[in-house]
C-alpha cells in the first residue's frame, strides 16, 4: 500500500499525519518541539514511542512536508548523538493532601498494590518523579518514577469531574491534573500548587523533563 | 457615567449554549484539545452574513433552544441545525441577515436535524481570549462566558459592529442540510491492522448508528462490533478529532473538537479532513456509513471542498 520512498520510521496515519518512530518518551518530547518549527506543522505530538505531525494540506503539499519531516528527523537524530549532555528540567515539589476527599482512591489504590495507605503515601514521597509527557487533558501531567510492583487498573467509571490539583496513578505512573477535567485515574491526593498561569508565555508550569517531589502538605 | 455597551441577556439558555469561535491549534503537545465550534462551517457562515471575521465568537447552541433579548440595535444571523427562529414572536428564516432592534426578544427552537445552530452578532461577542482562543472548552472551564455554559441571566457584551455591508443571506448552494444519513470518507488509521480481517470489512461495509453518547468530545457508533488483536490498552498515542478510535467492547468511538490528545485505543480510521467538519452535527439516531479513501485522494478531496467553500468564505481554511 505504501512502497513509496517514505523511511521505515516514517509512517502515513491519516490524510495530513505522519508518525515518526522514537525510542523513548523524552526522546519524542525533544523531537516533538523540533518538528513543530517545520512549514505547515499545525501540531507535533509525541506519545509514548511515536510522535504525530498533523500538517496543513492547505498550506504545504504532502511530499514537500515529508521530505522536510524526514531531513528535520535525520539532521535531529544526528545532533542528538553528538550532545553528551541533555538539558536538565526544573525541579518542582509540590505539597499534598492525600486521601480523605482530595484522595477519593487512596485506600483502593494501595489495596491494588497490596500494601497499606501509609505505605502507599511513603513510597509516593519518597521517589522523585520525572515528567514524561503533558496530554490528555490540558496540562495533565504523565510522571515516571513509581516502583509499584504491580500495575495499578484504572477506575471502571470514569469520573466526569476531577478537581484541579488532583493527583492521580494507574499502570506504573503518576499524574498530575493541571486544570479539572474528567478522568479515569486513581485520585491519591491533591495539590494546592498553581499548576497553570492562563497568561504566562508557558501556561503550564509542569513540563517535559522536570523532576516532581510530593510532600505530605501535613508534613 | 460611560454609556452602557451593547449587550444582549440570555433569557433561557436551553440544554447547552456555549460561546464559540476559532479552534486552538498547536497547543495539542501540550494537552488542550482544538476545542471552537463543533461545525466551524456554520459559525463561518452566520459570521458572515453579520460582516463579522469568520471565526468571531458567536453562540453555539446545542439541541433544545435559545431565548434570549437584544439592548441595543444589531445585526444577528442564524445557521446551522435547521430550527424556528421567532423575533418579538414573528418567524424569520435562517441564513438571513436580521437587523434587530433593542429589546427585542430572539427565541430559538429545538433542532429538527443536526445537533448545533449557531447565532452570530454584528461585532461579535466580548470573551476573553485563553490559550489563544475565545472558545468555550467546558471540562476545564477554557475560554468564553467564564468557562461555562450560559445560563438564564447572563449579560453578553457585544463587540462594535464593522464598518460596511454584509450580504443579506447565504446562497441556497452554501446552505449545510443534515438529514440524518451521512457518508464519511475515511483512510485507515495507525491500527487499522490490529482489526481482524472479518472486522476490516465489517468497517466498512457496516451501516452504523449514532449512540446515545455523542458530544462535542466524540460520538458513539452503533450496530457495528469491531475486534481487534489487542490485548487491553495500548500506551498512550496521539489522537485527533476525526479518529476513530475502537475501545475494548468493539463500539467505535468518532472523535470530535473537544477530543483529548492522547488515548489508549487502537485508532483503527482516521475521517479525511474534508469530512470533519460534519462530526460535530452527527445526531443520536442518524445512520452513518464509511468510504474508504486513499490519503492522495483525501487530500484532493480536502482541496476540492477549499476552492468549493473559498469563494464564499475566504479564509476557511483556519477552521475547516
Amino acid at each position: 500500500m505504501n512502497a513509496r520512498k517514505e523511511p521505515p520510521h516514517i509512517e502515513a496515519v491519516a490524510d495530513d499525519r505522519f508518525a515518526v518512530a522514537v525510542p523513548d518518551t523524552a526522546a519524542g518530547q525533544r523531537l516533538a518541539r523540533r518538528l513543530s518549527t517545520l512549514p505547515g506543522c499545525i501540531d507535533a505530538v509525541g506519545g509514548v514511542a511515536v510522535v504525530e505531525c498533523r500538517f496543513d494540506v492547505s498550506a504545504v503539499a504532502a511530499d514537500r512536508f515529508l521530505d522536510d519531516l524526514e531531513r528535520a528527523v535525520r539532521t535531529h537524530a544526528d545532533a542528538t548523538a553528538e550532545k553528551t549532555v541533555e538539558p536538565r528540567g526544573r525541579r518542582h515539589t509540590l505539597l499534598v493532601r492525600y486521601g480523605g476527599e482530595d484522595g477519593p482512591d487512596l485506600d483502593a489504590a494501595a489495596r491494588h498494590l497490596g500494601i497499606s495507605a501509609d505505605e502507599l503515601i511513603e513510597s509516593h514521597t519518597r521517589i522523585e518523579h520525572s515528567v514524561a509527557l503533558l496530554g490528555f487533558t490540558p496540562g495533565f501531567a504523565y510522571l515516571d518514577g513509581s516502583d509499584f510492583d504491580r500495575e495499578v487498573p484504572r477506575l471502571k467509571q470514569p469520573r466526569q469531574f476531577v478537581p484541579a490539583g488532583s493527583v492521580g496513578i494507574a499502570g506504573r505512573r503518576s499524574g498530575v491534573y493541571a486544570l479539572s477535567g474528567p478522568g479515569g485515574w486513581q485520585i491519591i491526593g491533591r495539590t494546592d500548587a498553581a499548576l497553570f498561569d492562563r497568561d504566562a508565555k508557558e501556561p503550564f508550569v509542569l513540563s517535559p523533563g522536570d523532576t516532581v517531589v510530593f510532600r505530605r502538605a501535613d508534613d | 457615567m460611560s454609556p452602557t455597551p451593547p449587550s444582549l441577556t440570555v433569557i433561557d439558555a436551553g440544554l447547552q449554549t456555549t460561546v464559540q469561535a476559532a479552534p486552538r491549534r498547536g497547543l495539542r503537545h501540550l494537552g488542550v484539545p482544538y476545542s471552537g465550534a463543533a461545525d466551524p462551517l456554520s459559525l463561518a457562515l452566520a459570521n458572515r452574513l453579520v460582516g463579522n471575521d469568520l471565526a468571531a465568537p458567536g453562540l453555539e447552541v446545542t439541541l433544545s433552544g435559545l431565548r434570549l433579548r437584544t439592548h441595543a440595535a444589531c445585526r444577528v444571523a442564524v445557521t446551522g441545525a435547521e430550527c424556528t427562529v421567532l423575533v418579538d414572536g414573528q418567524p424569520v428564516a435562517l441564513h438571513e441577515q436580521l437587523s434587530l432592534e433593542a429589546g427585542s426578544e430572539v427565541r430559538m427552537g429545538g433542532a429538527e436535524t443536526g445537533v448545533r445552530s449557531y447565532l452570530a452578532v454584528s461585532g461579535g461577542l466580548v470573551v476573553d481570549e485563553v490559550l489563544g482562543s475565545a472558545s468555550t472548552y467546558l471540562p476545564a472551564a477554557l475560554g468564553g462566558y467564564r468557562g461555562r455554559a450560559l445560563e438564564a441571566g447572563d449579560r453578553l457584551i457585544i463587540a462594535p459592529a464593522p464598518a460596511g455591508e454584509s450580504p443579506r443571506q447565504t446562497p441556497k448552494r452554501y446552505r449545510p442540510e443534515f438529514r440524518g444519513r451521512w457518508s464519511l470518507r475515511i483512510c485507515p488509521g495507525a491500527e487499522f491492522a490490529s482489526l481482524t480481517q472479518e472486522s476490516r470489512e465489517r468497517l466498512l461495509a457496516g451501516r452504523y448508528t449514532v449512540g446515545r453518547r455523542a458530544d462535542r468530545m466524540g460520538v458513539a457508533l452503533d450496530g457495528v462490533v469491531l475486534n481487534t488483536d489487542s490485548t487491553g490498552v495500548l500506551d498512550s498515542r496521539p489522537v485527533f478529532p476525526g479518529t476513530v478510535q475502537c475501545p475494548e467492547g468493539g463500539q467505535a468511538l468518532l472523535l470530535g473538537v473537544d477530543a483529548q490528545t492522547t488515548g489508549g485505543y487502537p485508532r483503527v480510521a482516521e475521517v479525511i479532513r474534508a469530512d470533519r467538519q460534519w462530526i460535530g452535527q452527527l445526531r443520536s439516531g442518524d445512520r452513518l456509513r464509511f468510504l474508504l479513501r486513499d490519503r492522495k485522494t483525501a487530500r484532493r478531496d480536502y482541496a476540492a471542498a477549499l476552492d468549493f467553500w473559498r469563494e464564499w468564505l475566504p479564509g476557511i481554511e483556519a477552521l475547516i
